[in-house]
């Protein structure tokens, strides 16, 4: 059905397409004017960091790819009473609601990523096992789905703050801490460095098992925190549709 | 006083609305504190000096990236293109007694004023705890200088936004160049780096782009790191930038009202 959408609107298809390489090279020209300056930030060399913010393009085009266009348009169904459809239909209306569009350009993302650590090895030479990125990818999978429970949470509290519409912007600009090392938080302020650990982890716990970084402690800590947060929003989904009332939400 | 009744009314619009502008805020404020975190973190690692800035006034620079950026940068442009020309709203502007250009301006104003008040708030808060209040503009020739700076910063966002606004007169999806014109703006505005961290071409490039002149050049003003001869060169590129746009502004608003269709396009 979904590619079927795809070569029915071909204009707006390529004009999404082209979005995506735009914002795609621009994430990746914002990371090299970042380190553009520097050489290392503690145990992360540039090089590394650069990695980092390539593997997680490739996780973040999945996840677009997958979720972003039903959680885009979300607060919008909540605002104009529109959800009532979805929860009147014979499936999870928490599935059908966060998986119901599939954006095939969105893997542009990916595609870009991919290109970019060929670059790294090409230009900076950064080294890597294979091995250890097949490793890591049972991990990337358990990033996402901790990815996919934050913005879950965060989407729903438009039930309460409807006119809030403009929150999905706030959720992208969560991918700013993504990219960064959790080294960055830890050592600005302990405090922040635990607020934004959730995050933090997602990208850096994968590409660290990749770089023979990530410890066994960092690989539980990320499978843990993602068990509590995919059974969270689950939980907070539930109690958010109890207090759901259509137009007047 | 007709148009600031017209501010009035849209101020109430934007009280009513004061969860949206919370989130704006917030999403205004986010990505340079996390380039905060990150220049912290390398001169806290490396121990030294990065591109000539220490530490404290690459602070100062972000937090007041983070007012600047909710206070002057005009987000007119996507209701302009999807709302006015593409749904047809902007027939009920045309049939006014008013400018279309005037009402849209004075509207923004008050979301960047009261987006502006906001971040002001977290402006401070952190300033206290990063202790670098201490770079501002002192001298009162200069203050009203950099006063006039703000308002003729905010004028050039706003007329380039509508430009870009208006080009969904000719294209069909409006998006793919907006989102062109928003990576060259964050780019060369400053809100990834202060304009002095981009390898040279780039800097090159940002001294002629209008982009520098809405955000960078009114930060170094309010940090007072502009001479008087400085801040007039500043002011008057900033008119020059304004004069030539509005001239495009004029003619993009004539040839496109004749392609424009009343239900919408």
């Amino acid at each position: 059905m979904n590619f079927s959408v795809l070569t029915a609107h071909r204009a707006a298809f390529a004009n999404h397409l082209i979005s995506g390489i735009i914002w795609g090279i621009f994430y990746f020209v914002v990371m090299l004017l970042l380190t553009n300056n520097v050489k290392s930030i503690f145990d992360w060399s540039k090089e590394e960091i650069l990695l980092l913010a390539a593997i997680l393009a490739i996780m973040i085009g999945i996840f677009n790819a997958l979720f972003q266009a039903n959680f885009d348009s979300f607060p919008n169904l909540v605002n104009k009473g529109k959800l009532d459809s979805y929860l009147l239909k014979p499936i999870d209306s928490q599935l059908i609601l966060t998986m119901w569009n599939i954006k095939f350009f969105s893997l542009t993302r990916s595609l870009i990523g991919v290109i970019f650590i060929w670059y790294l090895t090409v230009y900076y030479h950064i080294t890597f096992s294979w091995l250890g990125f097949a490793y890591a990818i049972p991990f990337m999978i358990l990033g996402l789905g901790l990815y996919y429970s934050i913005w879950s949470i965060i989407t729903t509290l438009t039930v309460w703050f409807d006119r809030a519409t403009n929150i999905i912007e706030l959720l992208h600009s969560l991918q700013g801490i993504m990219r960064m090392p959790p080294v960055v938080f830890r050592e600005v302020n302990v405090v922040l460095y635990m607020a934004v650990l959730p995050l933090t982890i997602i990208a850096a716990t994968p590409v660290g098992l990749v770089l023979k970084k990530s410890s066994a402690s960092n690989l539980i800590i990320l499978t843990v925190t993602s068990i509590i947060f995919m059974v969270a929003c689950r939980k907070f989904w539930l109690f958010a549709l109890r207090s759901y009332t259509s137009a007047s939400s | 006083m007709r148009y600031l009744r017209i501010f009035l009314i849209h101020f109430h619009r934007v009280i009513e609305n004061r969860s949206r502008s919370v989130v704006w805020t917030l999403l205004s404020i986010f990505n340079p504190l996390v380039y905060l975190c990150f220049w912290f973190a390398v001169y806290k690692s490396s121990g030294k000096v990065v591109g000539d800035l220490s530490l404290s006034e690459l602070a100062s620079y972000y937090l007041l990236l983070t007012f600047a950026g909710s206070l002057l940068m005009a987000h007119i442009d996507e209701s302009v293109a999807e709302e006015d020309i593409y749904e047809g709203g902007l027939v009920k502007y045309i049939v006014r007694p008013f400018s279309y250009f005037w009402d849209l301006y004075f509207g923004e104003l008050g979301w960047r004023i009261f987006q502006g008040g906001l971040s002001i708030i977290v402006f401070v808060i952190f300033s206290y705890f990063l202790h670098s209040l201490s770079h501002f503009v002192s001298s009162p020739i200069l203050i009203l200088l950099t006063l006039l700076s703000i308002i003729l910063a905010y004028t050039l966002s706003f007329i380039f936004r509508m430009i870009l606004g208006f080009t969904a007169f000719w294209v069909t999806e409006f998006r793919g160049v907006q989102n062109v014109a928003e990576t060259i703006i964050l780019v060369f505005a400053g809100f990834v780096v202060p304009l002095q961290f981009l390898p040279v071409f780039m800097q090159k490039i940002s001294y002629i782009l209008p982009f520098a002149y809405m955000i960078y050049y009114p930060i170094l003003a309010i940090q007072g790191k502009l001479d008087f001869s400085q801040m007039v060169k500043v002011l008057s590129t900033q008119a020059v930038w304004i004069v030539l746009l509005s001239l495009l502004y004029q003619y993009m608003w004539r040839k496109g009202l004749k392609l424009f269709t009343g239900v919408g396009q």
